[in-house]
């Protein structure tokens, strides 16, 4: 019997995409007369979504897996939520700064979301290729956000040649597979030609690490982070690194599940295992030795983000198991608290001066003393980020690792610890401008109330998860390794 | 309802809450508060020591589950081992802090803050039980000292800071994949994930596993004791720091690394410990030798303390790894007059250094003169440090020597110099600072100690004195935990390579103490 086209579960499992999808058109078309209420809009569609999603039915499969809504995708589109909160959080005030307060800036920021939901939920080849094009077209536009500086328009520039180019990659790959099992939907395929559908594969994925920024394919991250505008860098260091995990873990589950799937199995684990090893290798380390040399903040954390990117492959690689999707998941929200509350602190500390950022850290001199919270958020976000205890990256990393040596994969940890290490020189350099020294020509710091919201709710996270990395005491999600370890489980 | 060692481990941070509600601009309110939150610490701790029986197993044991689906409780507990390096970081909590007064003038508050911190990280450290819970108190003390070296140190403070921290943290995140590592493999053997010392202090681990792990572990704890050729992050952080922190990282950061040796790298890895043990004293040997000739010939006095710190540490490592009861308790008796007697000398240079903005031997001489009573301190803990009998470095020194001889006799006798070197060093340095005339017109009228440097001293030239005179109910406390740990490596370390001759004069020597 063929599940049914349609019904009231489809519907009520549809319902989080057409909320934030028809949120995003009103929300642009506000910009047509009432361009201010942008911020209020998109508040109120995150806050139906929010709702939608707790209606959501746990177990829907429907059209060739286009639509798949498990506890994974909820879980995932949760942690996308968050990560949106916090852009909204940053946006405003810098917006506001800016003189470019428009509705039409959120409505495309709903946009991306709508498409990394739908990234996140879908096991369906197409439906993975719109979503891809509905996340970046959106983002292309904001990273260009900020039109009289030339590095924004830079940025909007590379970051669309290049993710073009990577989709056009990512769609070359599922034609391939297409043509070997004949079927798009990832969760069907069978048999078929071995050499086709490994090609395919591979393609498949050399599109995700675009995305993913994972070396070699990440010269673009750090002048699109840094051009775009601070919230929009922030967005795509948290939100879409979210949601392209979200989407490799999935896809990298189907490759790797032999056993379950003896015929979906189209990487060869002989062949995938090595080359994943040397990416979470290379990305890790090139992230963290590029980033030792920066003296542009924001620029370091774009290198740290693609450093944190090597940790979570870390995740991906099965060894002796399988892939470690709590790990990941796990990691995922720690690093969602960390990265959103360090972008929060440079979003306060990037006014511009002649149309450009200043971020060089040596005009950071003294800001520790001068806003004893933000200086001591911003220590905490970095010593999180450096992995050292008791903060959410720390634990973060425990289980990673952790995994990481269950299943065979000591050498690995050993080179990420010290990775970890080599990156708390450059966390601790910020810290030691913060406290340790001065400067005639202190940064302007804005005391924007969004600002001073996200680093709080940052901190809270980054602190609650330090010590308390099992209790989460939301409702909904009483012991937070319970949730990510439920979520995975409806991974094959 | 928490024991004794929670209370200690979370006085301070309630101290830095009762901060948080002090204005930072009344720096004499802050530093009152300070003072009184680590005078009770040390109140706190003192029915420790009463009450504590000997057992040789953990007392004053508390458990509760932190976070169980990882494994990891809160577990902490003491034994002859920790219970005296508790009461020494107590003891020197209100002392240091008083002796930092003055001398820190800007951002008191912070100041206070990062040292109270600091003191949960180091008891933490002390008491856990779990080596997870250890793990988290290590890392917690790493924050607060880089703090206190790179704000209120000297000129080339954030080198020294910067360069301390990523010492410690490489050695510590290597541990920190050992100890998954060492999980794991205890959880293969039992069925289920845990941290707990007690758990996976037996676990046999095959030999080539230890050796990995041991590595790791030794590393860790050789970068922070520090020995031989690690030990170059110490002159640099001993002497940017202010004060009060060079006499905290002395007193009680380095014995850090010896205490993991014997709680952690030794018992947990034993047969390792046992094949690396001619290394380990190999370099211990290499420290206290060349420590002892680099201090020799510093013409900064506060460079010499810090390279006589190296030299100490290497007989505590030495004494560690002799394997015998005699050699450990010397160990553990090194690290506690060390903690007494160098953190003593780090307040003295800071007292000159209050005076007259410079630690070059050069610039002083003839000092006896106008501060008779400060020259009489500094003579005293000089003596202490070098091992006088009657004073506290003797009785350690003394049975490090006796006990590695019983094993080594070539190892006691290469120590032994070490010990003349650091006669010849601190007595030295002595007489150019405090005798002869007087050179520099600055030095003529030097004010002699105030009230409130003798308060602080005091305490502590009276804990040398008795550690010197008194040193049996000491060593009673720690037998039986010292034998427990050499039954937990063991390896017939203590009948081997004894010859005829050497356990003749071993039994002579037992004969005498049992006279005694």
């Amino acid at each position: 019997m063929s599940p049914p086209l349609f019904g009231p579960d489809i519907l009520r499992a549809l319902l989080p995409f057409i909320v934030v999808a028809v949120g995003a058109t009103l929300t642009t078309l506000l910009g047509a007369w009432r361009t201010r209420l942008g911020l209020a809009a998109a508040v109120a569609v995150l806050a139906v979504a929010v709702l939608a999603l707790r209606g959501a039915p746990e177990s829907v499969r429907a059209w060739e897996g286009a639509l798949v809504l498990d506890r994974f995708s909820l879980v995932f589109m949760a942690l996308l939520l968050g990560a949106a909160f916090f852009t909204l959080f940053l946006s405003e005030p810098v917006l506001r700064r800016e003189g470019r307060v428009r509705a039409e800036y959120y409505g495309l920021l709903l946009f991306s979301l709508s498409g990394m939901f739908l990234l996140v939920s879908t096991t369906n080849l197409l439906m993975i290729f719109l979503a891809l094009e509905l996340l970046s077209i959106p983002l292309y536009v904001l990273c260009g956000y900020a039109r009289e500086d030339d590095r924004s328009i830079e940025a909007a520039m590379k970051y669309f040649v290049l993710g073009s180019f990577s989709s056009a990659i990512f769609l070359f790959g599922a034609a391939l597979l297409f043509g070997a099992t004949g079927t798009i939907d990832l969760a069907a395929m069978h048999g078929g030609d071995r050499l086709l559908g490994a090609a395919g594969v591979l393609l498949l994925l050399v599109g995700f690490f675009f995305k993913a920024a994972a070396v070699p394919f990440h010269m673009w991250a750090p002048d699109v982070y840094d051009g775009a505008p601070t919230p929009i860098a922030s967005f795509m260091a948290t939100a879409v690194k979210i949601a392209t995990f979200g989407l490799l873990l999935r896809v990298l589950s189907f490759a790797f599940a032999a056993e379950a799937h003896p015929a979906a199995a189209f990487l060869d684990r002989e062949a995938a295992e090595p080359a994943l090893r040397w990416i979470a290798i290379l990305t890790m380390s090139v992230g963290n030795l590029s980033a030792l040399t920066q003296n542009n903040v924001k620029r370091m954390l774009a290198y740290s983000s693609i450093a944190h990117a090597g940790y979570l492959f870390l995740g991906l690689i099965p060894g002796s198991g399988a892939v470690d999707g709590a790990g990941v998941t796990y990691y995922l929200v720690a690093y969602l608290f960390m990265t959103s509350g360090a972008f929060a602190v440079i979003a306060a500390l990037s006014a511009r001066e002649g149309g450009r950022e200043v971020l060089t850290v040596d005009r950071f001199a003294g800001v520790g003393y001068r806003r004893p919270f933000l200086g001591l958020a911003m220590t905490i976000f970095l010593v999180s980020l450096a992995g050292i205890p008791p903060t959410a990256g720390f634990f973060g990393k425990y289980l990673l690792f952790r995994g990481a040596i269950d299943r065979g994969l000591t050498g690995l940890v050993v080179i990420a610890v010290l990775n970890s290490a080599l990156s708390l020189y450059y966390y601790l350099r910020v810290v030691v401008f913060f406290y340790m020294k001065e400067t005639d020509r202190p940064a302007a710091i804005d005391d924007a109330l969004g600002f001073r919201l996200a680093m709080i709710a940052a901190l809270a996270g980054v602190l609650w998860i330090g010590f308390m990395p099992d209790l989460f005491g939301l409702p909904g999600i009483p012991s937070l390794l319970g949730w990510v370890q439920a979520s995975v489980s409806s991974l094959p | 309802m928490g024991g004794i060692l929670t209370t200690l481990i979370f006085l301070p941070l309630a101290g830095m809450l009762l901060l948080a509600f002090v204005p930072g601009s009344n720096a004499r309110a802050v530093r009152l508060v300070t003072l009184l939150v680590t005078v009770v610490l040390f109140l706190v701790s003192v029915p420790l020591a009463w009450e504590f029986e000997g057992t040789g197993g953990m007392e004053f044991e508390e458990r509760a589950p932190w976070v169980p689906a990882f494994g990891i409780s809160y577990h902490v507990g003491i034994d002859g081992i920790s219970l005296f390096l508790l009461l020494l970081t107590t003891f020197l909590a209100p002392l240091v802090y008083l002796s930092a007064w003055n001398a820190i003038t800007s951002r008191v508050k912070e100041f206070a803050l990062f040292y109270l911190l600091l003191h949960t990280g180091m008891i933490g450290a002390f008491v856990a039980l779990d080596l997870f819970l250890f793990y988290v108190f290590w890392e917690l003390m790493l924050v607060p000292m880089a703090f206190l070296i790179g704000v209120w140190g000297g000129e080339r403070r954030i080198y020294a800071a910067v360069k301390f921290v990523l010492y410690t943290v490489v050695g510590s995140l290597l541990m920190l994949a050992a100890l998954l590592v060492l999980a794991r493999h205890a959880a293969e053997a039992s069925g289920s994930l845990s941290f707990d010392w007690a758990d996976l202090v037996g676990t046999p681990v095959p030999r080539t596993l230890q050796m990995l792990l041991f590595g790791a572990f030794a590393l860790a704890f050789a970068i922070k004791v520090p020995l031989f050729p690690f030990h170059t992050w110490l002159p640099d952080a001993h002497v940017e720091a202010p004060t009060a922190g060079s006499a905290i990282l002395a007193g009680i950061l380095l014995k850090m690394g010896t205490y993991g040796f014997l709680r952690y790298a030794m018992p947990l890895f034993p047969e390792a410990a046992q094949a690396a043990a001619p290394l380990l004293a190999f370099l211990a040997l290499v420290g206290i030798v060349y420590g002892a000739l680099v201090a020799m010939v510093q013409d900064d006095v506060k460079k010499l303390v810090a390279y006589s710190s190296v030299s100490h540490l290497g007989f505590v490592v030495l004494g560690l790894f002799a394997f015998n009861t005699s050699g450990i308790q010397g160990a553990i008796y090194v690290m506690l007059a060390h903690g007494l007697s160098t953190s003593a000398l780090f307040l003295l240079v800071g007292v000159m250094y209050e005076r007259r903005h410079t630690r070059l031997i050069s610039e002083y001489g003839g000092l006896a003169r106008p501060m008779p009573l400060f020259a009489a301190f500094f003579l005293v803990t000089t003596l202490a440090s070098i091992g006088l009998p009657a004073l506290c470095g003797f009785v350690g020194e003394f049975l490090v020597l006796f006990g590695t001889f019983r094993v080594h006799p070539g190892r006691a006798a290469i120590a032994a110099t070490g010990v003349v070197l650091g006669a010849v060093y601190m007595l030295w340095m002595f007489r150019r600072v405090f005798f002869g005339p007087i050179t520099a017109d600055a030095n003529r009228n030097l004010r002699d100690l105030s009230l409130r440097e003798i308060v602080v001293l005091v305490p502590l030239l009276v804990g040398m004195v008795v550690l010197g005179v008194r040193p049996m109910p000491l060593l009673d406390r720690m037998e039986k935990a010292v034998e427990r740990h050499i039954e937990m490596m063991r390896g017939d370390a203590r009948a081997e390579a004894e010859t005829p001759e050497i356990r003749f004069v071993a039994e002579a020597v037992d004969s005498m103490e049992e006279a005694r």
